[in-house]
């Protein structure tokens, strides 16, 4: 059997806006996919808890209170002290072309900004997982 | 048996030291039946068996999640380690899913002394997924006290956890219906435990007695006492609800009817097994052989009638043929 690809969508931060996050959820879902969706105000260390216990391909972030910078690089952080750096971190929100560079050096995979077709999120994930 | 090339023995290890890690791998290499699953299994086998196995169940938005939380973190004060598998379903037309329910325990979710896993049914119509049990096992072997398996919201006939659980917890609510819909057969059957959560809203007080007077004429192993109201959400009713659990799983250990449910989980595990890679497969191959081909050309020219097909069969199938004999 093929396996299934298995994704967690989390809000760090304090930030409420969860419509883009749900949006996200409900894309992959519709595109054959398993979405564990833990919803608004994590932290980071409940966010790499929760990928690891439910061993998922990839974590979308998705921050819109402009503390992307820190929270998202700090997912990644976490993740490889767990060892568990290879699941794929990609992240959504208004994120500045400079932040965007700061990210993905520090080894988020992908940054979607607003205005996304959410297919092409569903495209990157399907080809960049082992 | 060459099992080191998938790491399958490094993984048991990391179970059975309660590695978070290997427990998550060793789940998802059953679930989707990845190459070691059967290895992977039968080398936790021995180290199952010790913890309580709880099922909770009951229509969506009843509580469940949130009960679970509470009683957790009861659980939790008092040492016990906590292994919890959470079950969404899936979509019938894409196969995809919005597993959400650990969203609703966030108190417990980063606790050391908690795993929860999320599952899909993946087209497994009783309400849970079709893997719930091998990844029971993996907890149960990496040291769980408790096993608390969340069903999806089930309306009458979604009753599988029996099969898997030693003690069935039946979340309501106060809405759920009236003296017929609590004597129908399927869902109200199955519940060792009755809890009417939301019971902060009208007819909680009706919902009880219809409870304990279907438990009255329905089942001489429970009493009144296993109908228990909750408010999860505000904590109010779980020290009740705790008690209720422990007294049947002591009253259950004590008079040998643990045991008993125990083999018959592995009675059910063992057809399953067996089940799945003998019948389904014979069946697969009888469908795939040239005979069956033939017997199928002949009876579509009207050639044939269809169980003189049968018996044409079976003689080329001792099983079949000892069947048809009635042996």
């Amino acid at each position: 059997m093929e396996k299934k690809i298995k994704v967690l969508v989390a809000k760090p931060g304090l930030d409420g806006h969860d419509r883009g996050a749900k949006v996200v959820a409900r894309a992959l879902r519709d595109a054959g996919m398993e979405v564990v969706y833990t919803g608004l105000r994590q932290t980071p260390e409940q966010i790499v808890v929760a990928a690891i216990q439910e061993d998922v391909d990839v974590i979308g972030l998705s921050a819109l209170s402009g503390a992307h910078l820190h929270l998202f690089s700090e997912v990644v952080k976490l993740l490889k002290e767990e060892n568990a750096d290879d699941i794929i971190v990609i992240g959504g929100g208004i994120i500045p072309e400079a932040d965007q560079l700061v990210l993905k050096e520090k080894g988020v995979a992908e940054l979607f900004t607003p205005g996304t077709p959410t297919g092409e999120i569903v495209e990157f994930i399907k080809t960049n997982i082992k | 048996m060459p099992t080191d090339k998938l790491g399958i023995d490094k993984l048991v290890s990391g179970i059975l030291a309660s590695n978070k890690r290997a427990v998550a791998k060793a789940i998802t290499i059953l679930e989707n039946d990845l190459p070691g699953a059967a290895v992977l299994l039968d080398q936790v086998f021995t180290k199952t068996g010790n913890a309580q196995l709880i099922g909770v169940t009951g229509p969506p938005g009843a509580g469940k999640s949130t009960l679970i939380e509470k009683i957790t973190n009861h659980w939790l004060q008092e040492g016990k380690k906590i292994g919890i598998i959470a079950v969404d379903p899936s979509s019938p037309f894409t196969g995809g899913a919005i597993l959400g329910d650990r969203i609703r325990m966030k108190t417990i979710s980063s606790k050391k002394n908690v795993f929860i896993r999320s599952m899909a049914t993946r087209g497994a119509l009783g309400g849970l997924s079709p893997h719930i049990r091998e990844a029971m096992q993996i907890l149960d072997a990496a040291g769980m006290d408790k096993i608390i398996v969340e069903t999806v919201g089930v309306g009458q006939s979604e009753i599988d956890i029996v099969k898997v659980a030693d003690t069935v917890i039946l979340v309501t609510v106060p809405e759920a219906g009236d003296d017929i819909q609590v004597i129908k057969s399927g869902i109200m059957e199955i519940g060792d435990v009755f809890v009417v959560n939301k019971a902060d809203r009208p007819g909680a007080n009706k919902m009880e007695i219809l409870l304990k007077s279907m438990i009255h004429s329905n089942n001489e192993n429970l009493t009144d006492k296993n109908v228990v109201k909750t408010v999860a959400s505000e904590s109010q009713g779980i020290d009740e609800l705790i008690e209720v659990l422990d007294n049947h799983y002591h009253e259950f250990q004590v008079t040998g009817k643990l045991l008993k449910r125990k083999k018959a989980l592995l009675e059910l595990m063992l057809f399953d097994i067996i089940k799945n890679h003998f019948a389904n497969k014979t069946l697969v191959k009888i469908k795939e052989s040239d005979q069956f081909k033939n017997l199928l050309n002949k009876l579509a020219k009207r050639e044939i009638e269809p169980y003189s097909a049968l018996t044409e069969l079976a003689e080329e199938n001792q099983i079949l043929a000892a069947i048809l004999e009635g042996k």
